[in-house]
């Protein structure tokens, strides 16, 4: 049993974090303001189940996810899964002449990933599918493990491993196609 | 791309694994012979880099937005209240 008494302490430490993971999910800051407020208040009730000394940081994200699923998911409905495009593995390296002759070299790869704003990044995952861009979040940005992000978003380990391999494929051809229209990538192979 | 085999691993396996690799979720034997292989292939090893420095560019333009101050008091508050 945890003690409600310590939960500001403890859980204001991951604010900032739960604060972005919920920009990236509703793509809205009143709606991220909402959402965040909602996921301390529901922790803070449920606080006395949590089992001290177990993952913290794993349990607010859970609290998170669950509610973005259920309440901001229903209110704006996005693609399901498949509509997400199969891409190819190393999509972006490919385009870039990875594995192949050596057209593009090694500061002009550099180049075109110093190339992407954070805006960039930001757009490009917010159009992906909730359960793709949740993966992705969780993993790239956040750190957890496949097994953490199984617990999170309560689906099984290989659900996470392809929601996350395809989100992270679709991911790098939006921002390749972001390149082409920029001319930084030519598309040739 | 060619095929090298380098301690039971070939290209293909490599790239297969590549995300689990970066990610650390081979057990220790699987990564180290994925380690061993892309010490020796290239190929790989540029794939593997640039896979990195990729995962590593997404990760810091998406870290940057702190909650603002009204809001975090406003939870404080609410909390608060409870």
């Amino acid at each position: 049993m945890a003690d409600q008494s310590k939960f500001q302490e403890q859980a204001m430490v991951y604010v900032d974090a739960l604060y972005a993971a919920a920009l990236r999910m509703t793509r809205s800051h009143s709606d991220a303001e909402d959402l965040l407020q909602e996921t301390f208040l529901k922790a803070y009730r449920g606080y006395g189940s949590f089992q001290d000394g177990t993952n913290l940081k794993a349990w607010l994200y859970r609290i998170l996810t669950n509610t973005y699923i259920n309440i901001y998911r229903a209110k704006k409905r996005r693609p399901e899964e498949s509509n997400l495009e199969d891409v190819e593995d190393l999509y972006m390296y490919r385009r870039l002449g990875g594995l192949e002759a050596a057209t593009f070299g090694r500061s002009a790869e550099e180049e075109v990933l110093d190339s992407f704003t954070d805006q960039d990044v930001k757009d490009a995952i917010e159009a992906l599918p909730d359960q793709f861009r949740i993966a992705v979040l969780l993993s790239d940005v956040e750190g957890f493990s496949y097994k953490e992000i199984s617990e999170i978003t309560e689906v099984p380990l290989g659900t996470v491993m392809s929601r996350l391999h395809r989100g992270r494929r679709a991911l790098q051809k939006a921002l390749v196609d972001l390149g082409m229209r920029r001319r930084l990538v030519t598309g040739s192979r | 791309m060619e095929q090298t085999n380098f301690s039971g691993v070939d290209c293909k396996e490599s790239i297969a694994r590549l995300y689990e690799f970066l990610d650390n979720e081979l057990c220790s034997a699987d990564q180290a012979a994925i380690k061993r292989h892309i010490e020796h292939c290239s190929p790989c090893l540029e794939a593997f880099e640039f896979e990195a420095e990729l995962k590593a560019m997404i990760r810091s333009r998406l870290r940057k937005e702190g909650v603002p101050l009204e809001l975090k008091e406003k939870i404080r508050r609410a909390l608060a209240a409870e």
